[in-house]
């Protein structure tokens, strides 16, 4: 009987603990469940007329019908301090989760799976780069008041809200305050998700096995003209030094390096301008769509900041103050990634293999070693010693050579003064002006008057030694640190062709002075955009709009003739193909069964070569695809051409492949791999199941992102549209005496998962619509056209 | 003994934090003197209220909250995570019950 009793009681204070605290991945289950102050107690649109400390003067928030802010102050400070506010009642819980993620501190409400995250961030310094920026930006008076008043509305939410955002109450956590730092650190984020890519591990396994020569031909940093589309195509004449074999004499000893979560900005982001020459209105109109991972809430957003100083409405980044692209009365700007090389990689050499002290030119210097510390929930801490050395931080070490990284990113300049400046400037000549500062991200900004038009490639460009920046580097000689920008960085301003454009494709020609990278996005966007901005002497506003919607894949209409010419098959696929417009629509299988068969045929190709694991796109790259076509149309002219040799199999020595052996024998992969994933019944595989187009919550939560979407256009077109990456934010302005503008977020501002906004307008964006945003001269109109108005007071709180 | 569990807890859930479930429902074994059906007659009304009043809560958003949470759970439909709910409060009324009717009991029997 006792032993019954005591069994009972121990068995309830188990599930009690239980209750009370979770286990594993399951949260605490009572406080979450709580009828009283739990998940299903939920406030929706929480923001009300209220006291904010620390104002001087009112603010008047106006809601428009499309839940957009429009904040109305007496000065920038309050003004500010009112967006961190406003956002925070909206966004609270994707402010801190991506503030955390570059100060490698995800673990402290994701727990210990995200410890691998938290550990690689910050031994990359990150966190450390976050301390550094805000200790330069602070020295401007205007950002240090942007960015205190912005965490000080932030903090003030924090204090006043009436409940817990669902997805604390599921995580079983409750936010941080916030400080300055954090701001920097979404700075920083978005920066490592933009310009953290780099293949210079995977190119140097190459090195190692194919030689300089065999790389090189695979991945060279230029092709023919005919393969490639350059943002700014003027000719300068003045080539730097062609890649050759020798440059490449060092291979790093480093063989086991392991996988980092290093950033893949995807593709698809697009921005165009046409002048006044060019434009149906006799003004500047400028066109943007940026890519992103598309998350719920959205990446961005929208709203109109006003006040003596300025007027400006667009998107601001979820905890960054200000507006980084849109427009106000005179000027609209609007970005694409750089995506220029700005990441390296060194080989140091220690003095044994657990010394710090590491070779440096003809001596030994004794690296810096601090220590970090991860708070880990349910775990306790994590403590790592982090090596940093002239060079950079120490990432990994095999005996007594050490990978160390070099990165644009750690070096702040003043990114935020570029954003306050902006909401400001009157001309596209300030409007690139403003960008002199801007480090990083490396960015394409494109910025318009109602006369002019102008572009920049706005970030630091290392100025690199010889063959330096494509491979793992000899860091002993101390000499090839990104510290030198080049000596210009490409920028233009009213061409002759009366209108710019970037996609992420090249950014120079072979004939500038400097490398700046090798790795841009494939040409086909721009490609498409530059035949439809010759093919119109003008264009209107609605020209645009249609252009952003255009899902022609010049991909396929460049290499699916090729394809064609040398497959061995005449079944009805060949003939669906043969008669394919080289549309991605969501609702047809063509665009699918060809990007599956051009992967199977890159796969055969190279695999052998290269020795990648087919299928396995994670480990190792294959060569771009201009360099695929490129062989296929060498070879057409001349079968024995001397890129014949990547053809044959090196498995297979008694059997010389041909190129229609391995174009048929990939399509034939394709269709299975089409059966396998899309079932047997041909009529219902669709380019959407293919590329799966779905918002994922940002908390990562499953059943709080949107089912697949009905979603015409691919990677490659101009409408860019790769799985989880789209286009976040999409704007056509057209300048004049008094703007227009029409944008989509999808997703809309509302960050509550439970509201009935949260996910808004992704529906609109997936079909192509867009919408007329309200722009408003000053607080009577925007009081008139008000759905909801706040007003935020001076006072001490609640 | 199912209308007192449901009289007793419906303050208590509507009004308390969770835990308050708990101690009233040792509170309430421990009065009762653990008759094994009163057990499960309380732990059967105490644990109808649970749900029912998180039904009323989600009825004010429109359903979204148990259609959100039943897909972090992976259910197969939004009404099950009432029975998620209900199954939570009955294991906790049942356990907290009995421990305060053993409690009682231990107390009762102590040798003088």
């Amino acid at each position: 009987m006792r032993r019954t009793a005591y069994l009972t009681i121990f068995v309830t204070l188990i599930w009690i603990l239980f209750l009370a605290f979770g286990a594993g991945p399951v949260p605490a289950l009572g406080p979450l469940f709580e009828v009283r102050g739990g998940i299903w107690q939920h406030e929706s649109s929480p923001l009300t007329s209220r006291d904010l400390p620390g104002l001087r003067k009112p603010v008047l928030v106006t809601i428009d019908a499309s839940g957009v802010p429009h904040l109305f102050a007496e000065s920038a400070g309050d003004l500010f301090r009112a967006q961190g506010f406003v956002t925070a009642s909206q966004r609270l819980f994707q402010l801190d989760v991506n503030t955390r993620q570059t100060a490698g501190n995800l673990s402290a409400i994701f727990g210990p799976k995200a410890l691998y995250y938290d550990e690689f961030f910050t031994r990359f310094g990150l966190r450390k780069s976050a301390v550094d920026a805000w200790t330069k930006y602070s020295q401007d008076p205007s950002v240090k008041e942007m960015v205190e008043s912005y965490v000080g509305g932030i903090n003030s939410w924090i204090d006043q809200m009436p409940e817990l955002a669902p997805e604390y109450k599921i995580f079983g956590v409750r936010p941080e305050k916030f400080d300055p730092v954090k701001v920097v650190n979404m700075g920083r984020a978005l920066t490592w998700s933009l310009s953290g890519r780099s293949f210079d591990l995977q190119l140097t396994g190459y090195l190692r096995r194919l030689g300089a020569g065999k790389t090189l031909d695979l991945f060279p940093e230029y092709l023919p003209d005919k393969y490639e589309d350059y943002v700014f195509p003027d000719r300068l004449g003045r080539p730097h030094e062609k890649e050759n074999a020798a440059q490449f004499a060092f291979v790093s000893g480093l063989t086991d390096i392991p996988k980092f979560p290093l950033a893949n900005p995807g593709r698809g982001s697009n921005n165009w301008v046409v002048g006044p020459a060019k434009s149906t209105t006799g003004r500047s109109i400028l066109a943007n769509d940026t890519h992103l991972s598309i998350t719920l809430p959205s990446t961005w957003y929208e709203n109109q900041l006003s006040c003596p100083e300025f007027n400006v409405y667009g998107v601001s980044l979820a905890a960054i103050p200000g507006v980084v692209a849109g427009f106000n009365k005179d000027v609209a700007w609007g970005p694409t990634n750089g995506t220029t090389d700005v990441l390296d990689f060194f080989e140091v050499e220690f003095e044994n293999e657990s010394s710090t002290r590491y070779k440096s030119g003809d001596g030994w210097e004794q690296a810096l070693v601090r220590k970090e510390q991860i708070a880990v929930k349910g775990s306790g801490t994590v403590t790592l010693d982090i090596v940093e050395t002239k060079l950079g931080p120490v990432l990994h070490r095999e005996g007594k050579l050490g990978l160390v990284a070099d990165w644009t990113g750690y070096r702040p300049g003043n990114e935020l003064r570029a954003i306050l400046k902006h909401a400001s400037v009157k001309t596209a000549r300030e409007c690139m002006a403003e960008f002199s500062d801007w480090l990083s991200p490396i960015q394409n900004f494109l910025c318009a008057d109602k006369d002019n038009i102008g572009f920049v490639h706005a970030g630091f460009v290392p100025k690199r030694a010889s063959g330096a920046g494509r491979f793992i580097t000899d860091g002993r000689a101390d000499a090839a640190r990104l510290t030198t920008p080049v000596d210009q960085v490409p920028q233009s301003f009213n061409p002759k062709a009366g209108y710019l454009l970037s996609a992420n494709q090249k950014i120079v020609p072979a004939d500038y002075p400097d490398y700046l990278g090798w790795d841009y996005e494939p040409p086909f966007r721009a490609m498409t955009i530059r035949r439809a901005l010759n093919g119109k002497p003008k264009l209107s506003p609605e020209d645009m709009i249609a252009l952003q919607n255009e899902n022609l894949d010049l991909q396929a209409e460049m290499l699916l003739p090729a394809l064609l010419r040398h497959l061995d098959d005449d079944g009805p696929w060949v003939k669906r193909l043969r008669d394919w417009d080289y549309k991605i629509r969501a609702a047809q299988a063509e665009g699918a069964v060809f990007k599956t068969w051009w992967q199977f045929v890159k796969e055969d190709l190279f695999a052998d070569e290269l020795q990648r694991e087919v299928g396995d796109e994670s480990k190792t790259l294959l060569p771009k695809d201009a360099r695929v076509a490129w062989l296929f149309d060498r070879l057409h002219a001349n079968p024995q051409d001397t890129d014949v040799h990547w053809v044959d199999n090196v498995h297979t020595p008694d059997h010389k492949e041909t190129l229609n052996e391995i174009v048929t024998g990939a399509f034939a992969k394709a269709l299975r791999r089409m059966n396998e994933t899309q079932g047997q019944d041909e009529s219902r595989w669709s380019w959407k199941m293919f590329n799966q187009t779905r918002f994922m919550h940002a908390g990562r939560l499953p059943g709080f992102g949107s089912p697949v979407l009905d979603m015409d256009g691919s990677s490659e077109t101009v409408r860019g549209q790769s799985g989880g990456h789209g286009a976040v934010y999409k704007a056509v302005i057209a300048t004049g005496d008094w703007p227009e503008a029409w944008m989509q977020v999808p997703g809309g501002n509302e960050g509550d998962p439970f509201a009935k906004d949260f996910g808004r307008f992704v529906n609109d964006w997936a079909a192509g619509k867009m919408r007329k945003v309200e722009f408003y001269r000053n607080r009577e109109e925007a009081l008139q056209k008000a759905v909801r108005v706040i007003h935020l007071q001076p006072g001490s709180g609640p | 003994m199912i209308f007192f569990g449901m009289a007793l807890m419906l303050p208590v859930v509507w009004f308390l934090p969770w835990w308050c479930f708990v101690l009233f429902s040792v509170l309430a074994g421990a009065l009762s003197g653990g008759v094994p059906r009163a057990t499960w007659s309380f732990a059967f009304g105490a644990a109808l209220i649970w749900p029912a009043l998180a039904f009323i809560k989600d009825g004010r958003s429109a359903g979204v909250i148990s259609q959100k949470l039943s897909a972090l759970l992976s259910l197969p439909s939004p009404g099950l995570i009432f029975v998620v709910v209900f199954i939570l409060a009955f294991v906790t009324a049942f356990l907290s019950f009995q421990t305060g009717a053993t409690l009682r009991s231990a107390r009762f029997h102590q040798p003088v």
